[in-house]
């Protein structure tokens, strides 16, 4: 298996989740590096506006993927995992988009053939030659550390027929937290909808989106809400003000790394606007 | 344009036809976080357009308000991929100038496709300007929030195009192209 990883635009303002990752890979190893000047997948905004170029753009990212030698596409976003993969499916299905598709990207001499696999994040730290070095890793077992995984909705729908996980019940963030040495607290929001781009424009409705999410979490007595897609983690840390709450809401890389013993601050928690002391503190 | 001609272009989308499998079950709008600030419910919806009532369903907000996740999809026992019918409506209506006066997705979206077209890459900040040239009261009232992430550096000040843009935008220009030749 020969990884690249993908880590979309929204990656590099998230609060401490490109930091963590590094400072994690770097713990366990693992080479990931970046595809090579990749683009926008296009996300939601153009599967609204235009088809095709919705297609062009995942494919476009695959394409320099597959031409560089990369069998696996690993992302860290929700958004771009279900972007590509949905692509991916829509393309090896009809036989006329994928000519276009293909058309398109001969502009920029590339091919594309749609081999690769496409994975979250989550699901390469689970892979079980990866997941064993993450068990060896943990030398400050979060013991004590309640958690609330939170999934988001785009890590397991839609289905396109390679997923990882349950549609409604995933387990794999629980299975990594876990293993981290904290207890998961199993509540009714873990893929409950956060509202995603639509806080931008239709908040009001988004608000009472969050609301049930962090309410679910607080009435289990979770200390930290888990993220695994920086606008997931964006809109539950940033809508709880508006609407009183107060948990931290922490990327699962950033629990990795303080389970490895790495500093806080190495993993970019100060950026959190709900600071993560509590949670610090119990560790 | 006429509704029998709206309907038959939303049948000929990518999608759009599953709508006639629909049995008004209502799953989907019972598992829509987002219902409760729909003109409709998406069952409703579809009724309007099988009614031939699709003009009303183009200026509804319900497509426009779709969170995109997929619990509709995952649910529907007719295996109506509801949220790609949502996808196919959005473009019927921006195609045919459908869409409800002041909806702010589509300005969202659009401000997000001039920024990628711009760098090829999405820039938070870059689209909440071009954003907040469109629709500034939505714009406004996030400012607070602005502030407070830019001292937590979460906001990019400057922003890099991709290395090679002028390709890139080659082949958003061909699929253009194809996509209105079909």
């Amino acid at each position: 298996m020969k990884a690249v990883f993908y880590p979309g635009c929204t990656l590099s303002t998230a609060a401490g989740y490109k930091e963590s990752i590094e400072q994690v890979n770097r713990v366990l190893q693992v080479e990931l590096p970046e595809v090579d000047d990749w683009s926008c997948c296009g996300a939601t905004a153009y599967f609204s506006l235009d088809e095709l170029v919705a297609l062009v753009l995942p494919a476009r990212n695959i394409a320099i993927a597959e031409r560089d030698g990369y069998d696996w596409i690993v992302t860290p976003c929700n958004a771009c995992y279900a972007t590509l993969r949905k692509a991916k499916a829509i393309l090896a299905d009809n036989e006329d988009l994928r000519q276009k598709a293909k058309q398109a990207l001969e502009e920029e001499g590339l091919s594309y053939r749609g081999k690769p696999f496409i994975r979250h994040l989550l699901d390469f730290y689970l892979l079980p030659e990866v997941f064993e070095k993450v068990k060896e890793n943990v030398v400050k077992p979060l013991t004590g550390l309640r958690v609330a995984p939170y999934y988001g909705c785009q890590y397991s729908r839609p289905q396109v027929g390679d997923e990882t996980d349950d549609a409604e019940n995933p387990v794999n963030l629980d299975r990594l937290l876990e293993a981290l040495g904290a207890e998961v607290v199993d509540y009714s929001a873990k893929t409950a909808c956060c509202g995603a781009a639509q806080m931008v424009a239709h908040e009001d409705g988004c608000l009472r989106l969050v609301n049930r999410i962090v309410k679910a979490a607080q009435q289990k007595g979770a200390d930290a809400i888990v993220a695994i897609c920086p606008l997931c983690q964006f809109n539950v840390e940033t809508a709880q003000k508006k609407l009183g709450y107060n948990i931290p809401v922490v990327f699962f890389t950033q629990l990795m790394g303080l389970a490895f013993g790495i500093p806080h601050v190495n993993l970019g928690m100060k950026k959190l606007l709900i600071p993560a002391d509590t949670v610090l503190a119990k560790i | 344009m006429e509704a029998k001609g709206l309907l038959k272009e939303l049948l000929e989308l990518p999608g759009g036809d599953q709508i006639l499998k629909c049995i008004q079950c209502g799953t989907c709008t019972g598992s829509c976080p987002m219902s409760d600030v729909m003109d409709y419910g998406p069952r409703r919806l579809f009724a309007l357009i099988k009614d031939g009532s699709i003009k009303e369903a183009l200026r509804s907000n319900t497509y426009w308000v779709c969170a995109s996740c997929y619990f509709c999809t995952v649910r529907c026992p007719r295996g109506i991929k509801i949220t790609d019918v949502m996808y196919a409506l959005k473009e019927l209506s921006v195609k045919q100038g459908f869409y409800p006066a002041g909806e702010p997705t589509v300005k969202m979206y659009q401000a997000f496709r001039e920024t990628v077209e711009e760098y090829g890459r999405l820039s938070e900040a870059k689209m909440m300007q071009k954003f907040g040239m469109k629709a500034p009261l939505d714009v406004i009232k996030k400012a607070p929030l602005g502030i407070k992430l830019f001292f937590k550096k979460r906001i990019e000040t400057k922003v890099e195009p991709i290395k090679n843009l002028d390709a890139f935008k080659r082949v958003i220009q061909k699929a253009r192209q194809l996509e209105r030749a079909s």
